[in-house]
C-alpha cells in the first residue's frame, strides 16, 4: 500500500515536473505533430484540427483589413490557390486572430471575399500564439499524419502588390505540390512578412 | 549663424500636385465657374506634365500616416565639398515605420538616393530607433513622430554642370493597428556654387548625434563585447557580455535579422557596476542549410550624455556539415 502511494505520488510529481517543458513542447514546430485546437466559424460552428485527421491542412493567419491579405485576394488568388487543392482533398482554414474580430465580422467578409471555407473565430490570439504566427497572412501547411511540413511567408515578395504575385514563388503551393506528389518540401520554413497580428493587449 | 532656407526651397514635385488639387477642391467647393475651369485646366496641364504615375502616387501619399520628404545639409553645392541628403518621414502619432531591423514582424525602411554620375552616396545612415513590444511579445525596432535616413553626397572636384538634380526613392511599412506599405519618388535640384552654403544645420544636428558609434569608434560607451556561442544541434543559445565606460541605465540589445535564423529570448541583465550580459537564443528556420555567419546588433542605453547605441557585431551558430556524397 505504502509502495503504491508513493508510486502514485511519484507518477504525480513527475507530471507535475513535466507540464511547463510539455506546453513549451506543444507551440508549432515544422516537423513535428501540428497541435491541435478547437475554434467557432463563421456560422458559430466548432470545427477542431482533429476533425480532419488523414487529411492535409492548410492554416492562413487571415485579416481583411491588412494590405498583404488584401494582396492575394483581390484578384481572387487566394480563393483560386485553395480551390485548386480542393478537388486534391485539401482542407485549407482560415484564421481570423485579430484583437476584436467577431464571428459576424468573419462571416461579412466571407461573403464579400466569396470565401467558401471556414474562417475561424480567434480574437483571443491563442492558436495565432500556439503556432508562433507574427504576421498576417501567415501559413502552414499539414500533411495527412497530422505533421507540421511548412510555415512561413506566403510568397517569396514581401510586397502588399498583387501585380507582383506573377513572379513570385508561392511556398505554400510550393509545399502542398511536394506533398501531393511525395517528393521533398524544398522550403519547409520561411519568415512570415505582411501586418504584424494584432493581438489582444497584454 | 547662417540663414536657413524654409521647406519651400527644397519642395517636391509632390508638394505642387498636392498643391494644386486643393486649390481646385476648395474653388470647387465654392461652386464657382469660370474660375474652377480654369484652375482645373491647369490641374490637367500638370498631370499631363507629371504623368500618370505621379498622379496615382498622390492619392497615395495623401491619405498616408506617414509622409516623406526630401532635405539636404546645404541650399547649394560646392565642387569636391561633402554634404549630406536625407529622407525625412513625418509619422503620425500613434503609428511607426522601421528602422533598417525591424525586429520579428517588422520590414526595413528603405531609402536610395540618385545623384549625377561622379558624384558618389555614402552609405544610409539609420538613427537608433526604439523598440516597441506588441501585444503578443512581438518586438519591433523603428520610429515614432520623425526620423532622418541619411547619406553622405560627395561632389567630384569639378562640377561642369549648373544644376544638381537628386533624387530620392523611400519604401516603408507604416503600422500602427493595421499595417499600410508605401513609397515615394522624392526630387530636388540644387544650385552649383563656389561658396560654402549650409542649410538645415540644426535638424542635421539633431539627427546625426543619434546615428549609432561604432566600437573604437568616438563617443561610444561600451567595449570588452565577447559572445559564447553554445550550440546545441542546429540551435543556439549566445551570451553577449561587455563593459561600459561609464554608468548606464535602459540598456538593450537590438539584433539584425537573417532570412534563416530566428532569434528570440533576448534577456539583458547587469551582471556588475559596468558588467553586462545579454542572452539571445538563434534557431535556424528549418529546411536552411546556409546563414550569415555573424550578424550586427545595436546595443542601446542611456548614458551620461542621454539615449544612444553602438553597432556590434555577433557570431552565429554553425550552419550543418555539407553531406558528401
Amino acid at each position: 500500500m505504502r509502495f503504491a502511494l508513493t508510486s502514485l505520488f511519484a507518477v504525480v510529481l513527475m507530471g507535475v515536473l513535466a507540464m511547463p517543458a510539455a506546453a513549451e513542447e506543444q507551440k508549432a514546430k515544422v516537423g513535428e505533430k501540428a497541435p491541435n485546437f478547437t475554434l467557432k466559424d463563421q456560422s458559430g460552428n466548432e470545427v477542431s484540427l482533429s476533425d480532419f485527421a488523414g487529411k492535409i491542412v492548410v492554416l492562413e493567419m487571415f485579416n481583411e483589413q491588412c494590405p498583404f491579405v488584401v494582396k492575394h485576394y483581390r484578384e481572387g488568388h487566394m480563393n483560386a490557390l485553395a480551390n485548386k487543392y480542393k478537388e486534391q482533398g485539401v482542407v485549407w482554414l482560415a484564421i481570423n486572430p485579430t484583437y476584436g474580430s467577431t464571428i459576424e465580422s468573419n462571416k461579412a467578409i466571407a461573403e464579400k471575399w466569396n470565401i467558401d471555407r471556414p474562417i475561424l473565430h480567434d480574437a483571443e490570439s491563442k492558436v495565432a500564439k500556439l503556432y508562433r504566427a507574427t504576421n498576417t497572412p501567415h501559413m502552414y501547411v499539414i500533411d495527412q499524419e497530422g505533421t507540421l511540413r511548412y510555415m512561413g511567408a506566403i510568397d517569396s515578395n514581401r510586397s502588399a502588390k498583387t501585380e507582383d504575385i506573377d513572379g513570385a514563388t508561392n511556398y505554400v503551393d510550393q509545399a502542398l505540390q511536394a506533398l501531393l506528389s511525395g517528393s521533398e518540401i524544398s522550403t519547409p520554413e520561411t519568415k512570415a512578412y505582411g501586418c504584424t497580428i494584432k493581438f489582444p493587449p497584454n | 549663424m547662417l540663414p536657413m532656407p524654409g521647406w519651400h526651397d527644397l519642395v517636391t514635385s509632390q508638394d505642387i500636385l498636392e498643391y494644386r488639387t486643393t486649390v481646385v477642391r476648395l474653388s470647387g467647393d465654392g461652386g464657382g465657374g469660370l474660375t474652377v475651369k480654369l484652375q482645373l485646366c491647369v490641374f490637367m496641364l500638370v498631370l499631363g506634365v507629371m504623368g500618370a504615375a505621379a498622379s496615382a502616387q498622390q492619392s497615395a501619399a495623401a491619405s498616408s500616416p506617414v509622409t516623406a520628404e526630401l532635405v539636404a545639409s546645404v541650399e547649394a553645392v560646392k565642387a569636391g565639398e561633402p554634404f549630406m541628403v536625407a529622407v525625412r518621414f513625418n509619422i503620425q502619432p500613434k503609428w511607426h515605420i522601421y528602422w533598417k531591423h525591424g525586429g520579428q514582424a517588422g520590414i526595413p525602411t528603405e531609402v536610395k538616393f540618385e545623384l549625377p554620375e561622379g558624384f558618389t552616396v555614402g552609405e544610409v545612415a539609420y538613427p537608433v530607433p526604439i523598440k516597441f513590444v506588441q501585444p503578443g511579445d512581438i518586438i519591433g525596432y523603428g520610429y515614432e513622430n520623425e526620423a532622418l535616413l541619411m547619406a553622405y553626397v560627395t561632389p567630384p572636384e569639378e562640377l561642369s554642370i549648373r544644376e544638381v538634380p537628386i533624387k530620392a526613392r523611400a519604401k516603408w511599412l507604416v503600422c500602427a493597428e493595421t499595417c499600410i506599405p508605401g513609397r515615394q519618388d522624392l526630387s530636388m535640384t540644387l544650385p552649383v556654387t563656389d561658396e560654402s552654403r549650409p542649410a538645415n544645420a540644426a535638424l542635421f544636428a539633431e539627427w546625426t548625434a543619434r546615428v549609432p558609434a561604432v566600437i573604437d569608434g568616438y563617443g561610444q560607451l561600451i567595449t570588452n563585447v565577447k559572445t559564447e556561442v553554445r550550440q546545441d544541434g542546429r540551435d543556439a543559445v549566445n551570451t553577449t557580455t561587455f563593459s561600459a565606460f561609464a554608468t548606464l541605465s535602459d540598456v538593450d540589445f537590438y539584433p539584425a535579422g537573417d532570412p534563416g535564423l530566428r532569434i528570440e529570448d533576448i534577456k539583458v541583465e547587469q551582471t556588475g557596476e559596468k558588467e553586462f550580459r545579454v542572452t539571445y537564443t538563434i534557431s535556424p528556420l528549418a529546411g536552411f542549410k546556409q546563414w550569415a555567419r555573424e550578424l550586427e546588433a545595436l546595443v542601446v542605453y542611456t548614458g551620461p550624455a542621454g539615449r544612444h547605441g553602438t553597432m556590434i557585431t555577433f557570431p552565429t551558430p554553425e550552419p550543418p556539415a555539407e553531406k558528401q556524397n
